[in-house]
């Protein structure tokens, strides 16, 4: 098989899953922008993705950095969340009026108990397809989602109060 | 049943699904252009272990040194063990660097970078050597280094000239650099002290009161760490060893190629690109000690460095003008980092913590430690991440205790930490406070619990003194030569790196918990 057909195997096999989860984690804009940087970067070090053993992970740690870089660049225009960090989340989803409600609750979350909640209560998940994408253990996915559902419930109820 | 909170989730999810266009392979050649077409060929590589995840931490690991008595000149023979020639002064032009012949016995099968290093062929071809071999060859040489003085030489780019240093492995540091400058670290007073001439050629003063090591002088006046393993801190993906001989001197050549992708553009760069940045360290074999650091890269951003280290002398104490002093009536800049650390002794840090902590107290044998108080945010967990800078009015407080155990140049560092809550402060999300400090609670049942074991990472059980029974976290680099090890014990995280495995264990299995005077 040619080398650009497996990539693109690769890539109709991986992208869902590592858009979703970035996007999940740093917004639609962002998060996009940040899969196709990883993308990029697998079809650059191919001979490296191959040898790995859990390339989706892998490239949302690329992704992520990737994001991270993006941020930085963007922190000025980004109004700050409460910890006086660039918000995660891209300003350009606020016209749908759920992102309104579940977005600043989500702001409270660590990035990582945001991505675990995110893929697991929201895409619909598992624990163990999760814990592949974020490159961790399945003990840790649940422990960052129930702690994540927990903080959420009480930032959005805070929320509707407001 | 979906509670309401997961309803929202639902949505959210569905909403972030419907405003995101699928990324397909066409859009990812697109984004890396013409000239990157095809995936260039290179060697393959081993996939990025889980130790790299620690090697941030790994890489803050010092391992310091000072001045004095026997050793190694570059014009003795090889392995001659001279007593002192009392030279303190900057010796004439590095003999190191004289013109070589690279030699074409490369032993590690990854990209050879165009050698640099000047040096002659070996006479008698040594068996092949690992980088692995090297690190252990190294830990053994440096273990009996009681220190150096040294004259570090750096390349034209850096546009300064020879520095003539003595440095010791209890951390001490000294250089005359004549015409009343100079640099120094003193590990009792946890201080460095300066001393230079600025733009208008007048002379200077620093003093920086409150730091764990000597970093600071050691890499502005000496410009590389020499005692640190060769190639540490990398992912080991495209390393090169080869023998040589240095002015007469059996030595090793590590070459590592580090490639990485570009994630800023520039005018004449494509996000995707790759980067390469090649080091390529000489170590002499005899002491251990890095006697010519390189480092270049093919981003026109970063200009080549190099450092040679030439006439080399074993020293076993420092010079008599140490540490120097600053005139009463001078000057002096004393700023610094407001959240430096302060000596400190055993018997201060219950107080230091307002509660018992755990040491490994046989081992401190009166030293003096460092210990550090300062606001943290919540970046700081993520090793991955940005490190912020301390945020004033932070809730969070990390109040740290640090030490090294030395043997020699080798050097195992311990850390004791704990993240106090502020009086009316938050802990941070995912953890409880639990008597004033944070900790993670995954359970909810005012209990610190262990961390999460990283993927990959192996464990064992303390056996003996106060953390028995605790399991420990731990890793180690490529060659075996560092193991890093994590613990938590109630609200405390007891790190230890640098050491190797056995070692690592030995000092988890000698703590004791500090109750006070």
């Amino acid at each position: 098989m040619a080398l650009r057909e497996t990539f693109e195997l690769f890539v109709a096999d991986v992208e869902p899953r590592l858009r979703t989860a970035l996007v999940s984690t740093y917004g639609v804009s962002v998060g996009r922008e940040a899969a196709l940087d990883a993308l990029a970067w697998a079809w650059s070090h191919w001979d490296r993705v191959v040898t790995l053993d859990n390339p989706v992970g892998y490239l949302y740690r690329v992704g992520q950095t990737a994001a991270r870089h993006q941020l930085r660049q963007t922190a000025r225009t980004l109004s700050p969340s409460p910890d006086g960090h660039a918000s995660a989340v891209d300003s350009a989803q606020h016209d749908a009026e759920v992102a309104h409600i579940v977005e600043p609750a989500l702001e409270v979350l660590s990035e990582q108990q945001r991505v675990a909640v995110v893929l697991v209560h929201g895409h619909g998940m598992t624990l163990r397809e999760t814990a592949e994408v974020m490159d961790v253990s399945v003990a840790t996915v649940r422990e960052h989602t129930k702690r994540a559902l927990a903080r959420l419930r009480t930032a959005m109820e805070v929320t509707d109060a407001v | 049943m979906l509670s309401d909170t997961e309803r929202s989730l639902r949505d959210y999810a569905e909403h972030l699904r419907t405003s995101t266009r699928p990324i397909d392979a066409a859009e990812v050649y697109t984004r890396l252009g013409a000239g990157h077409a095809e995936p260039t060929s290179r060697a393959r590589r081993r996939p990025v272990p889980p130790w790299v995840r620690w090697s941030a931490v790994a890489a803050t690991v010092t391992v310091i040194a000072g001045a004095g008595a026997v050793l190694i000149r570059g014009d003795e023979s090889p392995g001659s063990i001279t007593t002192p020639t009392g030279s303190s002064g900057v010796e004439s032009s590095p003999t190191m660097a004289a013109s070589t012949t690279p030699d074409p016995s490369v032993v590690a099968s990854a990209p050879t970078p165009a050698p640099t290093t000047a040096a002659t062929p070996a006479v008698d071809p040594e068996p092949p050597v690992s980088i692995a071999d090297v690190h252990e060859a190294q830990r053994t040489a440096l273990r009996r280094l009681p220190g150096f003085s040294a004259t570090a030489t750096p390349g034209n780019d850096r546009g300064r000239g020879p520095v003539r240093y003595t440095l010791l492995a209890d951390g001490s540091f000294y250089a005359d650099t004549g015409g009343g400058t100079f640099g120094s670290y003193d590990p009792s007073t946890k201080s460095s002290l300066g001393a230079y001439r600025d733009a208008d050629g007048e002379l200077s003063y620093q003093e920086i009161v409150g730091q764990s090591d000597n970093s600071l002088p050691l890499s502005i006046l000496g410009g590389f760490d020499p005692t640190r393993l060769a190639g540490d801190g990398t992912t080991m993906q495209d390393v090169a060893v080869r023998e040589l001989d240095v002015e007469g001197r059996p030595s090793w050549e590590i070459t590592v190629a580090d490639t990485y992708p570009r994630f800023s553009r520039t005018p004449d760069t494509v996000v995707g690109d790759d980067i390469t940045q090649t080091t390529v360290q000489v170590v002499d074999q005899e002491t251990g000690l890095i006697v010519r650091s390189e480092i270049s890269s093919t981003d026109p951003a970063q200009p080549p460095q190099s450092t040679t280290l030439t006439d080399i002398e074993i020293a076993d104490e420092m010079p008599p003008g140490f540490p120097d002093v600053i005139p009463a009536d001078a000057v002096v800049d004393r700023s610094g980092d407001p959240a430096a650390a302060r000596a400190s002794t055993l018997e201060d840090l219950p107080s230091f913590f307002a509660r018992p902590v755990p040491a490994p107290v046989g081992l401190l044998n009166g030293q003096v430690m460092a210990v550090t108080s300062s606001s943290i945010s919540i970046g700081q967990m993520d090793m991955f991440g940005e490190h912020e800078r301390p945020e004033d009015g932070a809730a969070v407080v990390e109040r740290r205790a640090e030490f090294v155990v030395r043997e020699g140049f080798v050097a195992t560092t311990v850390s004791v930490s704990a993240q106090a809550v502020r009086a009316g402060g938050e802990p941070w999300p995912g953890m409880a406070t639990i008597d004033g400090y944070q900790c993670p609670d995954l359970d909810l049942d005012g209990v610190c619990d262990p961390p999460d074991t990283q993927p990959g990472a192996d464990s064992f059980a303390v056996t003996d003194g106060a953390l028995a029974g605790v399991e420990a976290i731990i890793s180690a680099s490529p060659t075996g030569a560092m193991a890093y090890a994590g613990v938590q014990l109630g609200p405390f995280q007891i790190f230890v790196m640098g050491g190797d495995l056995a070692a690592t264990q030995e000092i988890l299995n000698t703590f004791e918990s500090i109750t006070g005077p």
